[in-house]
């Protein structure tokens, strides 16, 4: 029982002894298990940054090619009206629990630059430059597009930006496609979990991917021991993931366009 | 129509049936009112609201606590019960927030309190309807809505909860309260003698976590405490809240003449052994008070006392005075919030004229004006006595209180000595937040609400570093560059209780006939099996409750509605079982060891007690499930030739150790800094083969209190036969030798005999033997 050692070794101390003499030393960090990127330096302390173009991070899928719809990206509104979605950010977190756990992993994809943006914190400590410059770039984008972000994701940030005293303005429009797929096809799933909803839209393989239950536990693991080769694993598994947003949102587009109806949904019942 | 209460006293003492009970009538002179304003006056709008609650001056020590609170200086206030002691909090906050954008955080020891107290904030912002609007005001508990909880983190200036929900639900939580905190004027502990032992270490290092996160956010709260009469306030104020605290204690409340009786039920039997039921006597007593109607509270040391001088009060009054039988009720812990919000508000309206209440009264809700107050028996310290006490007298008219003695040694003796009684000052209430135990679990969750870092040792103080280096090579939090950071998925504060409780509840659920059963009332997981064993009586409301089930794994107790003519009370065993020695020591005449020990209580049968008597009618065997505690104990075990030495004076080991395991108690809890009910203590023989004394933790593992006596006995020893010999008394009294160990939380006190106070003379030779100085 590891908390019953621990325990002996508080009831040292208090007898006055038992200060650890030496530290076990720390591995370095390990760049090299995680995706080409770069650390970027902030006021708010450095992050890593592993950045490419739309084109280069859908090269070489086995899903289905992704096809742009014609502009305008119509969506339904609140009432049943439609309305043009400009300048869409996508965006996803990985966190370590709820809103009193770091992040860890933010990554967004803007459609206007075409350009993917996965931030990460290669320890506790990089969080809170994470926070400011995902935090910046939603507050610069056209409208917010995430899948359950208005009840997790943005909050998540909010309150991590809170955390770190962090200025946090109001956030453009946001197009949650959680709430816009239940109203699309309401009955024709037996969930809409985004890992359901994803096989409709034709991407299915997720080989080598990390179930998400584990990766708070990997990611701690990561920074206690400087390095985990899963950690690639957890880049990939958000990418694929920012990837869905984009493909659910262009059929949802496309649905729009033929009246409500969804073609190119596969796997519905 | 109140008679005055001295006229009903001169008729008591002189009434036959009562005759002989009063054996000491203590004067409480009366006191006149001391006003003192502060320098600045008050501002117009705080004026304004004081005038329209009835007040137009301020007493002395309120105007000395705003100046305090005005230069920013943290304050205790230690005046007496109604002395006006929440408005030398609540003006100074008022008056900031109105001026400002600041928040306050009131902390009180139980929920019922910080609910009781919104109620008379409420009164004071509502005065003025731009006041109310401007400072809204709210409890946070367990019993606060989602919806109130949003809207007081979002819009909240003064919120009032409890030290438990601010360690585990607001603190852990920071970020949502960061407006909040960054607002953050006065914190206001209320009653913060209740924060004494292993619970006020842990409070401690609860505040010691609110001050950094507050400093976090920009802000450094003013603390302002209040506290009833202990030996130590200052002391324990500047311990909980980590810095130099102005104490305010000149009470300049009016305080009419009172009177302190104490009263001894008379023998029934020619030879002086046996006395009538205390129980009988203190509803007598009640009985008369609220006939002559004089508003009334009596306190009893149990639960089941309570009920049971509820019912025959009840029963008395339905007989004799009919009308006022529905004017009395019962409060206990165990009932459900609103029966007893209820109870609170009938009592504080005058539409209740008496309440036999536990302890759970002692604290300061309001009760409105009483009379009287009677305690059944010695509650156990002077600080509880002199808060029972002062629960009547609220006004400038004379009071009573009367205590009524049980027929054991420790309430014998101070009838037989009213000098020592009243003369003997308060309980220190001692806390130590270093403890490294306590701190270790506090740090786990600082540590989960912002990372560590080796200047949070200005706070936490020097066991901070090892302590976090410990945490790390046990994966608990990870160190980047200088701080250390939770690098766990699980929440640490979930995992830590700050009482030694478990917070499981048992359900009380009502069978009936028709319709589904209803839930009556609850109990914490360590009492049921004490309270609510299969066919024990369960007494609510003084109605009789046959127990049909006690379902350990749904926690639920099944009773249903008979009426009988019995109680019924727990037979418990309690064993100690030694484990793993640790370390082994030495005395000139004896051996000590450091060990694990397993304590283990277990209900094993019950007595059937027939109403308003002592005696037993019958009885019943159980087999219940043990409960155990796995802790750490320090054993004394006196030398082959003790018994012999004691011998030649006509003396009994086993009798020196009593006294011996009395006198630690007192002792170790300021050397090991935890409260004398954080320690346990027996004395037996089945472990070691010879008679030995055993004093464990009582806390699961322990928390390196007899380890700290293990580790400084020939210190503590020394200071055991100090006060011993310092004692004034001839053969041992409740000061020395005769302290009573902890008694059985839920039997009635008319039960147990208690033990007899232990020969003075064994334990000074025990002592002398172990060679604390030459015999
Ligand atoms: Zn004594």
């Amino acid at each position: 029982m590891r908390d019953e050692a621990l325990h002996d070794r508080i009831a040292r101390l208090a007898r006055g002894g038992a200060r650890r003499t030496e530290r076990a030393p720390r591995t370095e960090r390990a760049e090299c298990i995680l995706p080409p990127g770069r650390e970027v330096r902030t006021a708010h302390g450095t992050f890593y940054l592993a950045e490419r173009s739309l084109q280069d991070a859908i090269r070489g899928e086995k899903n289905a090619p992704l096809r742009f719809p014609k502009k305008p990206w119509n969506i339904a509104g609140g009432k049943g009206d439609l309305r043009e979605v400009e300048r869409p950010l996508f965006f996803d977190l990985e966190t370590t629990g709820f809103a009193s756990c770091p992040l860890f992993l933010a990554g967004t994809i803007d459609l206007a630059e075409g350009i993917v943006r996965q931030r990460f914190a290669r320890d506790y400590a990089e969080e809170k430059a994470v926070v400011a410059a995902a935090a910046e770039e939603i507050a610069g984008a056209g409208t917010l597009v995430s899948f359950n972000g208005k009840s997790y994701d943005l909050p998540f940030l909010r309150s991590r930006a809170a955390r770190h005293r962090l200025p946090f303005g109001s956030p453009p429009p946001h197009v949650d496609l959680l709430h816009q797929c239940r109203r699309a096809w309401r009955g024709r799933f037996p969930d809409f979990r985004l890992q359901t909803l994803e096989k409709a839209v034709g991407r299915a393989d997720r080989t080598g991917d990390v179930p998400s239950a584990e990766i708070p536990e990997l990611y701690h693991d990561f920074v206690r021991r400087g390095r985990d080769p899963r950690m690639a694993a957890v880049f990939k598994h958000n990418l694929e993931d920012v990837l869905t947003l984009v493909r659910l949102f262009f059929l949802l587009v496309e649905g729009e366009k033929k009246g409500g109806e969804s073609s190119g949904l596969q796997g519905g019942r | 129509m109140t008679s005055k209460l001295s006229e009903v006293l001169e008729e008591i003492r002189h009434d036959r049936r009562f005759a002989g009970r009063i054996v000491h009538v203590e004067e409480i002179p009366a006191r006149a009112a001391v006003y003192a304003e502060p320098e600045i006056p008050l501002r117009n709008l705080i004026r304004r609201a004081l005038a329209s609650i009835g007040i137009e001056r301020l007493y002395a020590h309120q105007g000395e606590a705003i100046e305090a609170a005005r230069a920013g200086k943290n304050v205790v206030i230690v005046t007496g019960t109604a002395s006006g002691k929440t408005l030398c909090y609540n003006i100074p906050v008022l008056e900031s927030l109105a001026e400002g954008a600041g928040t306050a955080l009131y902390l009180f020891p139980t929920k019922a309190l910080a609910q009781d107290q919104l109620r008379g904030l409420t009164r004071l912002l509502e005065t003025d309807p731009s006041f109310a609007e401007a400072i809204p005001a709210g409890t946070y508990d367990g019993d606060t809505s989602r919806y109130g909880r949003r809207k007081l983190r979002d819009r909240g200036r003064i919120i009032l909860s409890n030290p438990d929900m601010l360690h585990a639900g607001i603190l852990p939580n920071h970020p949502a309260w960061s407006r909040f905190f960054s607002l953050l004027r006065f914190v206001v502990l209320d009653e913060i003698h209740a924060y004494r032992g292993i619970f006020g270490s842990n409070v401690g290092n609860v505040i010691r976590r609110l001050r950094r996160i507050a400093r976090h956010y920009g802000s450094d709260p003013v603390f302002l405490c209040s506290s009833a009469t202990i030996a130590n306030p200052r002391e324990l104020a500047s311990r909980l809240v980590g810095g130099e605290v102005v104490v305010v204690d000149r009470d300049g409340s009016p305080r009419g003449p009172k009177r302190f009786v104490l009263w001894n039920p008379p023998f029934l039997d020619p030879n002086g052994v046996e006395r009538r039921s205390s129980n009988v006597e203190g509803k007598d007593l009640l009985v008369r008070l609220v006939r002559e109607g004089v508003p009334t509270i009596l306190f009893a040391r149990a639960r089941i006392t309570a009920e049971l001088v509820y019912r025959y009060a009840r029963e008395d009054l339905e007989r004799r005075a009919r009308r006022l039988a529905g004017r009395i009720a019962v409060y206990r812990g165990g009932y459900l919030p609103e029966e007893r919000r209820e109870i609170e508000r009938r009592l504080f309206s005058g539409d209740l004229l008496a309440v036999s209440s536990t302890n759970a009264l002692e604290l300061g809700i309001d009760v409105g004006s009483l009379g009287a107050s009677i305690l059944v028996g010695f509650p156990g310290t002077i600080a509880s006595t002199w808060q029972q006490a002062g629960r009547a007298g609220r006004t400038e008219e004379e009071a009573l209180a009367v205590l009524v003695a049980y027929n054991d040694p420790i309430d014998q003796y101070l009838i037989r000595h009213p000098g020592y009684f009243f003369g003997r000052t308060p309980e220190q209430a001692t806390i130590d937040p270093e403890n490294p135990y306590v701190l270790e679990r506090h740090l786990r969750c600082a540590a989960h609400e912002l990372p560590l870092a080796a200047d949070d040792a200005a706070l936490f103080g020097d066991l901070l570093e090892p302590i976090a280096e410990a945490l790390e090579d046990f994966g608990k939090v990870t160190r980047v560059e200088d701080r250390w950071f939770w690098a766990l998925t699980d929440y640490p504060a979930a995992e830590i209780s700050l009482r030694n409780m478990s917070d499981a509840t048992f359900t009380i659920l009502e069978k009936t006939d028709e319709g589904e059963p209803r839930t009556i009332g609850n109990v914490d997981a360590i009492s049921a099996p004490e309270l609510l064993y299969p066919e024990a009586i369960y007494l609510h409301e003084g109605e009789t409750y046959f127990v049909r089930d006690l379902d350990f794994e749904q926690r639920v107790a099944t009773v249903e509605r008979k009426e009988v003519d019995y109680y019924t009370q727990a037979i418990v065993d309690s064993t100690i079982r030694l484990g793993k020695v640790r370390e082994k020591g030495s005395l000139r005449g004896g051996e000590t060891l450091l060990a694990e020990a397993t304590v283990t209580w277990m209900t094993t049968g019950f007595k059937k007690i027939k109403f308003y008597g002592l005696d037993s009618i019958g009885w019943g065997k159980l087999a219940l499930p043990p409960q155990e505690l796995e802790t750490v104990a320090l054993g004394i075990v006196p030398g082959p030739d003790a018994a012999d030495r004691l011998g030649r004076f006509g003396l009994r080991v086993v009798e020196g150790l009593a006294g011996l395991r009395n006198l630690l108690l007192v002792v170790l809890p300021l050397h090991a800094m935890c409260d004398p009910s954080n320690l346990g203590g027996v004395v037996e023989s089945s472990n070691l083969g010879s008679p030995a004394l055993f004093i464990y933790d009582r806390f699961p593992k322990g928390l390196g209190l007899s380890e700290r006596g293990f580790a400084t006995l020939g210190t503590v020893l020394a200071a055991a036969r100090e006060l011993a010999e310092g004692c004034p008394c001839a053969e041992g009294c409740p000061s020395c030798v005769g302290q009573p160990r902890p008694p059985l939380l839920h039997h009635d006190p008319d039960l147990l005999q208690g033990d007899p106070i232990p020969n003075k003379e064994a334990a000074l030779r025990l002592l002398a033997i172990f060679g604390s100085a030459p015999e």
